[in-house]
């Protein structure tokens, strides 16, 4: 069915097509939540507002983008969102454990580099960070990307060189060291 | 390790970054239909979630008044009321207008009343949450359970079920450890599946269509 088709009938209230539009999309939506968040809780939860936004939102759908990156353009804002709470609660909650932890003795092992990448991207900037995700590691187009985040195909193309730029400095020092 | 090899590293290792998973279809599709399920009920104009409280005391009032009346006053026919104690729950004894009514009325309620809540356990508005509505509500499903509507055993079960529900609500409702073993005991038994089959039309609708 065509596209177009579906969305009227998701429109009329059908719940089939409610369906079949949901198993259209969701893999792509969950694998760009998942790849966000990093936790299966957070993607499910992020998947699932993102289409039930999405249904409650669906007439106003012009269809000037593809429906695809109407979808990811609200998954990246409910991910975006929702990561910007479990930021604030996560401060919090080292801000405890920094508490606790004055004066205690030891050293931590430093963690090897595939672990140091992982977090070198976690704390890259907001849109740095969707940029590089988008791009870099699910494979989206900067014309893509620019529909989704809302900003010219140039910004994207600049955000994902200043990410990259921000990546190679943060492993510089760990490369020599940690890979053989 | 030059940049460009860094690079590569780099590009080698990205895929593993967040790696998902099989996506968890059918979890995610049942949250969303019972999502929007809870929402379309919300948006219903009769029923509209500010209304719980008026609709709640309602309930109750048309419960006693149904089953007041079938105590009181005998039926055309002759079958002997509610007050007769060899018939009072036996099988055969059917249900008067009245009660079915009220019936349908505390059990339209009870599932807007349940949807609402789980919508608020999900996102977490507990403080939106009256245990005064559930107790309300738990008055009405105690007068049903002892009248003639409770002769029938499907409904009985069910009326049994929400009762221990709507007390747990009332009691430890606004707790979230306990919110949310309440929503997920009530989701097992399958308690608001069967308030929706049970409630055909809506109470709204009976009252609209003349039943009374």
């Amino acid at each position: 069915m065509e596209e177009a088709q579906l969305i009227d009938r998701v429109l009329a209230g059908d719940p089939a097509a409610e369906r079949a539009l949901y198993d259209r999309h969701v893999d792509r939506v969950y694998r760009l939540a998942y790849r966000m968040a990093g936790d299966a809780d957070l993607a499910q939860d992020i998947t699932q507002d993102a289409f039930i936004r999405a249904f409650d939102r669906l007439s106003g759908f012009r269809g000037e983008a593809s429906l695809a990156t109407w979808l990811n353009a609200i998954t990246m804002s409910v991910a975006l969102n929702a990561l910007r709470k479990v930021k604030r609660f996560r401060q919090r909650e080292t801000d405890l454990e920094q508490g606790e932890m004055v004066g205690a003795p030891g050293r931590r092992a430093e963690p090897d580099l595939k672990e140091r990448l992982a977090r070198a991207i976690d704390e890259l900037p907001e849109g740095y960070r969707a940029v590089f995700v988008m791009h870099d590691v699910e494979g989206y187009t900067h014309e893509e990307i620019a529909g989704t985040l809302g900003v010219k195909t140039g910004t994207s193309k600049a955000q994902l060189f200043r990410a990259r730029a921000r990546l190679r400095d943060k492993l510089a020092d760990f490369a020599g060291e940690w890979v053989s | 390790m030059t940049d460009d090899e860094l690079n590569e590293w780099t590009r080698r290792h990205l895929a593993e970054y967040h790696r998902p998973g099989e996506t968890p279809r059918e979890p995610m599709w049942q949250a969303i239909a019972r999502e929007r399920s809870a929402r379309r009920v919300a948006q219903r104009p009769v029923m509209g979630m500010r209304r719980i409280a008026a609709w709640s005391l309602a309930a109750v009032a048309l419960v006693a008044l149904g089953i007041g009346l079938d105590r009181v006053i005998p039926r055309r026919d002759g079958t002997p009321t509610a007050t007769t104690p060899a018939l009072a729950s036996g099988a055969n004894a059917a249900p008067s207008t009245a009660q079915q009514l009220a019936t349908q009325n505390v059990l339209g309620q009870a599932e807007v009343f349940l949807t609402g809540y789980r919508a608020d356990v999900t996102h977490g508005r507990l403080d939106q949450t009256d245990p005064a509505e559930a107790r309300q509500l738990l008055g009405a499903t105690r007068l049903l359970l002892d009248s003639r509507v409770a002769s029938d055993p499907r409904l009985r079960v069910l009326l049994e079920d929400l009762e221990l529900t709507l007390a747990q609500i009332a009691q430890d409702g606004r707790n979230p450890k306990d919110a949310k073993t309440i929503t997920q005991g009530f989701e097992q038994r399958g308690v608001l599946t069967q308030l929706r089959s049970k409630v055909q039309s809506g109470p709204a609708a009976a009252v609209s269509q003349g039943v009374i």
